[in-house]
């Protein structure tokens, strides 16, 4: 029994002048694009690699236009892919040819926060920083923290289940969202969870939720928002190597203490940050990790000590503790901005979010190293070194001859290094476009078909957001792999961003 | 009155339809082997839960698919075949100072981690470590055509293909086998303490939304009703000196609210809360709900469920844990015709003001009388086409969800 | 007069080298020939392919960048409109009403390299396509007839005063609401009621005022500064220029304010108009050349931050390029002068809470935030309060309120509920367009100022109260 799964490709309508003349009635006529120009800039997201233009951008502001839109692509049979801002590492709002983009980037309103139940409604357009000083006031705040969370927007994290730093201890968005209203790709509207922690039946919102855009788009939101801890403490540790910076973490981790979160950085990725943020790291380590401890402050206080002694026993050279709170946001906006940043030490770059068990962190820094060195190209590396999620950043010149192709390649490999250590190919950017091809290193082809038998129950004709998540012949042919050159990239006139 | 048994649960089966397999790959040949129904069974604590299950064609028994698989101490992550017990988990795990954090009122009766996963089963420390569902990092399932698929993985951050484990959490065995369980551990913390007092309704909301607010971290605040007041229990773990100015802040706190509340000792307080997972499971004869709402609306929940029970002529208990709007509400005394009106008004009271509900155990004769389900939820459709995508014969627990799907 | 056009014939391939030695230079009023191309552009001056490529397209910059605030539309975003930059330089886009209207929404708030965590210089790459489009581009009768107006009336005071009696731009501005408030200017603490009073009052009366051209420094000098009066600045704002004065003579300066100096450019410069900016850049030098000062200090944001960029402006003119680099070097907003020297004047106390207001062209232009703070901070009793989204434009923006007035007025409004949020007594800030865009929106109960207004008041202490009884509310014309 195969998934009733139909490839969109063999059907697709096309969007008409009609088409588009019933959409702007159905909204607004300045709410829909149409033209070239502008239909140019939402052809990729932060992956510039892939580049698709859409036919037709749509700006809804309600559910109700949201489901007039989704509708006129079911009936129409048009793939549609929903946006927030952009911002993902995946290539997941990659628009279809001739497909419509979903912009939720207007829907941003804010309903006021249930400060005792600790909730909050929100429309996805909302930025996750947003919800946080939303509610500041009321020492609340929503607890996933990727590094844009400054621009991404929660519609976004629901697609891609966002963790950051701080997932260690709190979780990811799928702990932390209690309903949401979605519409379905026929575009009816339903609502999974609710007031209730627990729903009777299946968790259709613990389904959704990470899914990429593929099974429904959330056009409002009900998130957990958490007390914001008494105390909070943050240090850099210098290493004089990543290997010292790994024992460290596993020390930590030994000594059942449970860090907000522990990021490690290497010299290259210091090197970036600080030309960006000027945060105060120290440019001649090797190795630097960040570890911060929050809680009730009488607990927060001893392991926080417990910390640093371990941090010492295993060869820490300096460490600096944030005296204070601009001390601290000094520091993250630092680590936050380590890939935006890369800008400043390498033209270009591919970052790969793989993830490792913990323990395998030393062995696999030694075989990247020897990878890199292979390749003749260099590797900045910014971990989540508390979970295991490694964010390698393959550095090239597009411009060298053959760079980028090796630059590739070295990515790819680090990918399916950390699957054969038996981690995963993706901690928290996503599958996307970029990794659907890397998808059958990790599940077999029934773990593959039986997740395509959920994709079709909510998605039977697969318009929406088609062609991420499972790889396809025309994505993966003959070479797997993330990226194929533009051929006016080919041809030097234009390059990657 | 004694604890639900087993036997009273399992619905009656002819003899040679009850298999055991020992493996996954075994448990999948057998249902690709097979036709007809399908009824999951583990440690056999929950299967009245939502719609009875009649008479299977087949009843597959977990309990051989057990044991831990791997455990690696320094990841803090540990796989099982999903009949392990919870307890015997936990019983390995302790030796390396680590569990698996979650602490079911089912758990004492033979609990199994797939059937915990497959009720979404949780208890008071939900509040400190999330449930099952924020737990498990990965699953093997067996549908019923015998594919075997995994989600998820070894690592606990991974978002490489769907949350399958999210999509059976809550399934009641109705669309797929849970094989295998892949699960993230926590330390055992260094030590607890429980205080507890006697609190009306209104007192244990407010003290739940002052601790919230306090410095604290707190793994329990449950509150269990008594005629005209209630018992409030509050648990929160962690390094002696935490917990030497936890006491006096919670103590002082409390007190501001009117509640008068005493530290437990050690033994006192496991006495304690082995007490109260037995009043969350409920006795012989009893109806138990599971209602789940806003944390504020415990004031409004019990006035109602009094209320509606008295007027049924039966009695209401309640074991709310208060701070996750958790509750569940237990329907004594009587005749049946009381309980299935008191549950019916109660459930559809609830279900007005944004709550879930889901009915829990209760008599054969209450079963006749009630409708298990009520009515659908709006992804009604959906669940169907789900249904129709996983178990397309409709093999799996077929009456569970009837008539949603 | 230099004259030479861009030597396109040497700039070949890709245009990525475009720029560098470009020793050609544009003079006022020379169009470029059509010729070679970049893409859309032409190749005096694209904007920088090396640039361009800084952007890794993160979208950090989209939560800072006004238009994309209103709209939420990414072609409307600095990372949107470097995609079309470089997808305009490959010629995959035309040079399009959609192409151009995108770059004319953009207010050059320049919030985006504030928050650029690569370091992309927008700043350079929107300033590079402006005078592109000016060139290459052929507006609408009535855009042009618009913009010809106001070019041809806010850089000349004497062409502003009379616009200003006439009332047509008196109500385009939303001035009227400073008379007609006066009723509401009981409800405010009376001294800073009565500093309010000389906003509009003075505006009216400054038709004849003038700054002297030499103020010597109040006991021994310090240094040698020239100021600049500015066009809008003298007609609207002449107070602020002798509050500026009085409080840089107070701190031991000699201020010199050259006769000869006319409009600094930076509207012109900042619409694109480059041939414009060149000339009015040359005489600013030489009026500031003549009358041999250490520093150039600049009360408004808008004006310090293209001055700070004549260098560039002038980079290809061999007569200019150096003495304009010069000039850049010496120019300072006057808090950055202020807060450099270190105050001497003794203070009186300005009791009340007062709203700083970032002027884009200050704060992210020019990356002065802490200087003002820092000067409003020597006064005694004032409470400085930070505004909520500080970074985001007020919609002001050199000429953008008068050509975009709908998405200007919608960050107007924006502005001012935040700033109405803090419930100061008053909002300061450092610019002339600032004050008057969100005087506009703003409660007319609340006074606004430059600082160096305050500073004057506070240097000046019984000078506050003599303004209190002088400026009498009904007795404004």
């Amino acid at each position: 029994m195969s998934a009733q799964l139909v490839d969109v490709d063999h059907q697709a309508g096309v969007v008409t002048d009609e088409l588009a003349e019933e959409l702007r009635r159905r909204l607004t006529p300045d709410r829909i694009i149409t033209d070239e120009t502008r239909l140019r800039t939402f052809e990729c997201d932060a992956i510039t690699g892939y580049r698709v233009v859409p036919a037709l951008v749509a700006f809804p502001e309600t559910t109700e236009e949201v489901a007039a839109v989704v509708g006129v692509c079911a009936r129409e049979h048009i793939p549609y892919v929903a946006r927030g801002a952009g911002t993902g590492l995946s290539g997941g709002a990659l628009p279809v040819a001739e497909g419509i983009v979903i912009s939720l980037a207007r829907m941003r309103k804010v309903l006021p926060p249930d400060v005792d139940n600790q909730r909050m409604t929100v429309e996805p357009g909302v930025t996750n920083a947003d919800i946080s000083k939303a509610v500041a006031a009321h020492d609340l705040y929503f607890a996933p923290d990727p590094s844009s969370q400054i621009v991404c927007t929660i519609g976004g994290n629901i697609a891609e289940n966002s963790g950051g730093a701080h997932c260690l201890k709190y979780g990811f968005t799928t702990n932390h969202v209690y309903a949401m209203t979605l519409v379905l790709p026929d575009a009816s509207v339903v609502t999974v969870g609710g007031d209730g922690i627990e729903q009777c039946g299946p968790d259709l919102r613990g389904a959704v939720i990470g899914s990429e855009g593929t099974l429904a788009i959330a056009t409002s939101i009900t998130v957990r928002l958490l007390r914001k801890p008494e105390d909070v403490q943050t240090m850099v540790a210098d290493f004089p190597s990543a290997a010292q910076a790994g024992e460290a973490v596993s020390g930590i981790i030994a000594a059942g203490i449970v860090p907000a979160a522990v990021e490690m950085l290497d010299e290259l990725a210091i090197e970036a940050c600080e030309a960006a943020v000027h945060a105060g790291y120290s440019l001649d380590t090797a190795a630097a990790l960040v570890v911060e401890i929050d809680g009730p402050a009488a607990q927060c206080e001893e392991d926080f000590d417990r910390v640093q002694e371990i941090c010492q026993e295993a060869g820490s050279t300096h460490v600096r503790v944030a005296a204070d709170a601009g001390e601290r946001m000094l520091i993250w906006k630092g680590r936050k901005a380590a890939f935006a940043a890369m800008g400043r030490i390498s033209p270009d770059y591919f970052v790969q979010d793989g993830v490792i068990p913990r323990t395998k962190l030393g062995e696999v820094l030694a075989r990247m190293e020897e990878m890199a060195s292979e390749a003749g190209l260099r590797v900045a590396n910014v971990f989540h070194a508390g979970d295991g999620n490694l964010h390698p950043l393959v550095l090239y010149n597009a411009a060298t001859e053959g760079e980028s192709e090796r630059g590739e390649e070295l990515s790819t490999a680090i990918a399916e290094l950390c699957v054969e250590m038996g981690g995963s190919i993706t901690g928290e950017h996503g599958v996307g476009t970029d990794k659907a091809c890397s998808m059958p290193k990790m599940f077999s082809e029934d773990d593959l078909e039986v997740m395509k038998r959920l994709r079709a129950a909510f998605d039977p004709t697969g318009i929406s957001n088609p062609g991420k998540i499972f790889p396809t012949p025309r994505l993966c042919g003959e070479k797997p792999g993330p990226y194929r050159e533009h051929p006016l990239e080919a041809s030097g006139q234009i390059e990657r961003m | 009155m004694s604890e639900v048994t087993t036997q009273q649960r399992t619905p009656a089966v002819s003899a040679g339809r009850e298999k055991r397999p020992s493996s996954t790959s075994e448990a999948a040949e057998l249902l690709r082997a097979t036709q007809g129904s399908v009824l999951l069974r583990g440690g056999a604590t929950k299967l009245d839960w939502a719609g009875r299950v009649d008479e299977p064609d087949l009843l597959i028994d977990t309990s051989d698919l057990a044991g831990v698989l791997t455990h690696n101490p320094a990841d803090m992550t540990a796989s099982v075949g999903g009949g392990t017990r919870l307890t015997e988990l936990q019983r390995h795990l302790k030796g390396d100072g680590q569990w698996l954090a979650l602490d079911p009122p089912t758990a004492e009766t033979g609990a199994t981690v797939a059937g915990l996963l497959a009720a979404g089963d949780s208890g008071p420390s939900r509040l400190r470590y999330g449930g099952i569902r924020d737990l498990v990092i990965g699953v093997t399932l067996i549908l019923a055509d015998g594919t075997v698929a995994r989600a998820g993985g070894h690592v606990i951050k991974n978002v490489a293909g769907y949350d399958l484990a999210k999509l059976v959490h809550g399934s009641l065995g109705s669309l797929a086998m849970i094989a295998e369980v892949v699960v993230r551990l926590h330390p055992r913390p260094s030590g607890a303490l429980t205080i507890t007092g006697t609190a009306d309704a209104d007192q244990a909301t407010a003290a739940a939304v002052a601790i919230a607010a306090g410095p604290f971290e707190p793994s329990a605040v449950e509150w269990i009703s008594q005629s005209g007041s209630g018992t409030l229990l509050v648990k929160t773990e962690g390094a002696a000196g935490y917990l030497d100015s936890s006491r006096s802040q919670l103590t002082s706190m409390l007190d501001g609210l009117g509640v008068t509340t005493r530290q437990l000792s050690d033994e006192d307080a496991e006495t304690s809360w082995q007490e109260h997972a037995a009043a969350v499971r409920g006795e012989e004869q009893e109806t138990v709900v599971r209602i789940c709402t806003l944390p504020t609306r415990l004031g409004g929940l019990t006035s109602d469920a009094l209320d509606i029970a008295a007027a049924a002529d039966v009695e209401a208990r309640l074991i709310s844990s208060v701070s996750l709007g958790m509750h569940t509400v237990r329907i004594r005394g009587g005749d049946a015709q009381g309980h299935a009106t008191a549950f019916t008004e109660l459930r559809e009271r609830a279900l007005a003001q944004g709550a879930s509900v889901l009915l829990r155990s209760r008599s054969f004769e209450v079963d006749e009388l009630v409708d298990a389900l009520g009515p659908p939820p709006s992804t009604v459709e959906l669940l169907k086409r789900i249904k129709t995508q996983f178990d397309p014969a409709g093999r799996f627990a077929p009456q569970r969800f009837h008539p949603w799907y | 007069m230099p004259q030479e056009t861009a030597r396109r014939s040497e700039d070949t391939g890709r245009g990525d080298t475009d720029g560098g030695d470009d020793s050609g230079a544009m003079t006022a009023g020379m169009q470029a020939e059509q010729g070679p191309v970049a893409g859309v552009f032409d190749l005096l001056h694209p904007p920088s392919g090396e640039l361009i490529d800084d952007c890794v397209h993160c979208g950090f910059c989209l939560p800072t960048c006004p238009t994309y605030l209103l709209e939420g539309i990414e072609t409307n975003s600095p990372r949107g409109r470097i995609y079309l930059m470089k997808a305009g330089k490959a010629g995959e886009v035309e040079m399009d009403e959609e192409f151009v209207g995108n770059f004319d929404a953009c207010l050059g708030c320049m919030a985006c390299v504030t928050a650029c965590p690569s370091g992309v210089k927008y700043d350079q790459l929107i300033e590079a396509v402006r005078p592109q489009i000016e060139r290459n581009w052929e507006r609408t009768r009535a855009d042009k007839l618009f913009r010809t107006m106001i070019f041809s009336l806010f850089p000349y005071p004497s062409r502003l005063r009379a616009a200003a009696f006439f009332g047509t731009l008196y109500q385009r501005l939303g001035l009227h609401r400073l008379l007609d408030a006066t009723g509401l200017l009981e409800r405010l603490p009376a001294r800073l009621r009565a500093m309010e009073a000389l906003l509009p009052d003075l505006s009216m009366r400054s038709v004849v005022a003038r700054q002297p051209a030499f103020t010597p420094a109040v006991g021994p000098s310090r240094r040698r500064v020239g100021i600049l009066s500015g066009c809008v600045q003298r007609v609207f704002f002449g107070d602020v220029n002798a509050a500026a004065t009085r409080v840089l003579a107070a701190e031991g300066c000699d201020v010199v304010a050259p006769r000869s100096q006319q409009c600094c450019g930076a509207l012109s410069s900042h619409a694109g108009r480059e041939p414009e900016a060149i000339a009015r850049a040359r005489n600013l030098i030489d009026a500031f050349e003549s009358v041999e000062v250490d520093t150039v200090v600049v009360t408004v944001a808008g004006c310090g931050s293209s001055m700070k960029e004549y260098g560039v402006l002038l980079r290809d003119d061999p007569d200019y390029a150096d003495r304009a680099a010069d000039f850049s070097a010496k120019v300072r907003d006057i808090s950055e002068l202020l807060d450099e020297l270190g105050s001497v004047a003794p203070r009186h106390p300005v009791p009340g809470r007062v709203a700083y207001h970032d002027a884009c062209h200050l704060g992210h232009a020019q990356g002065i935030t802490a200087q003002p703070r820092a000067v409003l901070a020597t006064i005694p009793e004032l409470r400085v309060l930070d505004i909520p989204e500080a970074e985001i434009c007020c919609g002001s923006a050199g000429i953008y309120n008068l050509v975009q007035p709908e998405p200007a007025e919608r960050l107007g409004r924006r502005k001012v509920e935040h700033i109405e949020e803090t419930r100061p007594d008053a909002v300061v800030t450092s610019n002339a367009g600032c004050l008057l865009q969100i005087r506009r929106y703003l409660d007319a109960g609340v006074p606004l100022f430059h600082p160096v207004q305050l500073l004057d008041a506070s240097i000046r202490g019984t000078d506050l109260s003599l303004i209190s009884a002088d400026q009498n509310p009904s007795s404004t014309t």
